[in-house]
């Protein structure tokens, strides 16, 4: 029963099969939460059980109509993803964008009649919809056509236009629990318990960030980039780190790494240290925390953010003077 | 997968399923067609989620199985290949080799289970259709099927039995047309379902290419029709068709009629001045006289003069030329009769002496 493979989400899944059984399912949802703890993939399984052929509250998974909405050809169910425009191609990106022409596409699904069951939408990285995209969604989201529904997959719902985010029932999705997250990494990737641990709140207990935390060495990286940026002592200095930076290919992963730490350091200052992501990581007790009074940690944390917004499409800011300004910003 | 076949019969069912696959941008598969050998024939099918279309073709089968390849690629290799015969065979991890004379091809394929499935078909469902008859609806119905993807209930035809009638209506919110046939048999239900305008399109290709009878059903989800090996399933459209009857005006009492050939002919000369994106054309019923006039500010005016049978009171009145062209051009009789009420309502044209086509067009204000 694939609802039941999902981890965690217990309410949130109990929230769906009611509304399934009950026949009070929202036309268009929105299911907003970290990244990569299963949101998609619920949304899915969701899809799956509204043409399942058992007609029960979820997916047999076994039905034809269940292995066709695996192997991503079942025509009542239709996915889209940021794309990246290559020549005239769109090609799949996390970082790319949603396009009108796939706003297209889904309209083109959700105008014939369901072949059995309903027609199911799903728009992950809801967050990266162009504005004309969404605008052009607008219409169909407040009323879809019979026998459909939509549901939008976003870990920044903040950034979602506010006409998108009133026209949905939100079902927020929270982090995993760390326990059985930590059960899952270390059946997945082999890896310690301590290793696990230090993934899953390093990643804001995120299954598949953890995932390629630990399949990446991420927790050695960081805490290199931490060593680099604490250790700038001139301007030269932090020019060079910023240069640096912005060549990385995993920039964005960077700057995630940063504002974890300003966050830590921002919740260490107000006294709270059992609330600290990286406890294991960074070692606390190296004076990382004299100097900065709390507001100007938080102040910097934002900036954080803002640059890392900027040079994430749509808006492809100049990667190197942002990361100058930044890294100015964080060292003075 | 193995057999082997003649070009032109090859050529033949790859041809058809072209006007199907498409470069969408959720599916790469659907760029594919898919086929399968077995009992000496090799079966065909393409879709893109809203037809879909199946054909089949004897042929030298050694080896039983299935594949999908990229459509478009598949037919541009066959119809250049050299020789009449075409050998075809699958080897591992779905690679596809088309092979004739000299020349060799080897295509990457993708595994025909991850292909959509034909959807099942009721033979029970299926009533042979008179061809002509249907071609005729289309026809004099299609250029009024709206275009504007946002609204879906009207981008397509709506097909309706009433009695012993069948009737076909199309609208795009500016001018609706209208047919009705005594009786193609039963296989319409009463209640009136939606084409779209692609799946129709496609249905109208078979009925030019083929003779003789054609078997036509239609269920809750999508309409079907069959010839010879030939099927092709249309998902029908989602929502209400609006209310055509409440449109069909019932007091345009001053009729005109006109010899179509010419009014054609004057319309196309006319409207050349007419301002670019909309076509308006001023019309102007005198006593047993039409006198059409355009005019663009930028270019210059046009202004002519024919004669027709008119002897009500004298109207002014503006239409878009296209739509009047569109569905002058779709008939058959040679006088058009005109009704109009005044310059603010909408017009209904109609054939002289049939009332089973009818065309309404709204008016412009010029």
């Amino acid at each position: 029963m694939p609802f039941k493979d999902i981890l965690g989400h217990e309410r949130e899944i109990r929230v769906l099969r009611e509304a399934l059984n009950t026949g009070r399912l929202a036309h268009s949802y929105l299911f907003a939460g970290p990244e990569g703890i299963g949101k998609r993939k619920t949304a899915f399984e969701l899809a799956r059980a509204l043409n399942c052929a058992s007609a029960t509250d979820d997916a047999c998974g076994e039905c034809a109509s269940c292995l066709r909405a695996a192997s991503g050809t079942h025509t009542n169910i239709v996915e889209v993803a940021p794309t990246v425009k290559d020549r005239d191609e769109l090609v799949p990106d996390p970082s790319g964008l949603i396009r009108i022409e796939q706003i297209r596409d889904i309209l083109s699904l959700l105008k014939y009649k369901a072949d059995g069951g309903r027609k199911a939408v799903i728009v992950d990285g809801a967050e990266r919809l162009m504005p004309q995209a969404a605008n052009a969604f607008l219409k169909t989201l407040e009323e879809p056509p019979a026998g459909s529904i939509i549901m939008l997959v976003t870990s920044r719902p903040a950034d979602l236009l506010p006409t998108i985010i009133s026209r949905c029932q939100r079902v927020s999705f929270r982090p995993l629990p760390e326990e059985a997250l930590i059960v899952a990494l270390v059946e997945k990737t082999g890896a310690t318990e301590e290793e696990a641990m230090t993934a899953a709140r390093m990643t804001g207990r995120s299954l598949s960030l953890a995932l390629k935390y630990i399949g990446e060495g991420r927790g050695d990286k960081g805490r290199e980039l931490i060593k680099r940026l604490q250790s700038i002592t001139d301007v030269s200095e932090a020019l060079k780190f910023a240069e640096e930076l912005s060549k990385k290919d995993d920039i964005l992963e960077a700057l995630e790494t940063l504002k974890g730490w300003y966050r830590d350091r921002a919740i260490a200052a107000s006294g709270a240290e059992n609330l600290l992501v990286n406890r294991d990581v960074y070692g606390y007790s190296d004076g990382s925390f004299e100097g900065r009074r709390r507001e100007g940690l938080a102040e910097d944390f934002f900036s954080i953010e803002e640059t890392r917004r900027m040079i994430a499409p749509p808006r492809y800011a100049n990667k190197l003077l942002a990361m100058e300004a930044l890294i100015l910003k964080l060292v003075d | 997968m193995k057999f082997n076949i003649g070009k032109p019969e090859f050529i033949k069912v790859l041809q058809r399923i072209q006007g199907i696959v498409e470069k969408r941008n959720t599916m790469p598969i659907l760029a594919n067609v898919l086929m399968e050998s077995s009992n000496g024939r090799l079966n065909i099918m393409a879709t893109d989620l809203e037809v879909f279309i199946k054909d089949s073709s004897p042929a030298d089968v050694s080896e039983d199985g299935s594949v999908t390849v990229n459509a478009r690629k598949l037919f541009e290799i066959v119809k250049e290949l050299p020789s009449d015969k075409v050998d075809v065979s699958t080897s591992k991890e779905d690679r596809v080799t088309v092979k004739a004379g000299k020349a060799r091809f080897s295509i990457m394929g993708l595994p025909s289970k991850d292909f959509p499935v034909f959807p099942a078909i009721d033979d029970s469902r299926l009533e042979p259709v008179d061809s002509d008859n249907l071609k005729e609806m289309i026809d004099k119905t299609s250029f009024a099927v709206s275009t504007d993807e946002t609204r879906y209930n009207i981008n397509g035809f709506l097909l309706e039995k009433e009695e012993t009638k069948i009737r076909m209506v199309a609208t795009d919110g500016h001018r609706l047309a209208f047919i009705e046939k005594q009786d193609l048999k039963s296989a319409v239900q009463k209640e009136g379902v939606l084409l779209p305008r692609k799946g129709v399109m496609e249905m109208r290709k078979l009925l030019d290419e083929k003779e003789g009878e054609f078997l036509l059903g239609v269920t809750e989800k999508s309409a079907v029709m069959k010839k010879d090996a030939t099927v092709i399933s249309v998902r029908l459209l989602e929502g209400e068709f609006p209310d055509y009857k409440k449109v069909i005006p019932k007091d345009n009492d001053k009729m005109a009629v006109a010899e179509k050939a010419v009014l054609l002919a004057s319309l196309k000369r006319v409207s050349i001045l007419s301002s670019d994106k909309i076509k308006g054309v001023k019309f102007s019923f005198l006593k047993s006289r039409l006198v059409l006039s355009s005019s663009s500010p930028d270019i210059g005016d046009a202004i002519e003069e024919l004669d027709l049978d008119y002897s009500e009171e004298d109207i002014e009145i503006a239409f878009n030329a296209r739509y009047f062209i569109d569905m002058l051009e779709a008939l058959d009789e040679e006088k058009v009769r005109i009704n109009l009420k005044d310059p603010l309502s909408p017009g209904i044209l109609r054939p002289e002496g049939s009332d089973d086509y009818t065309y309404i067009i709204m008016p412009m204000r010029l």
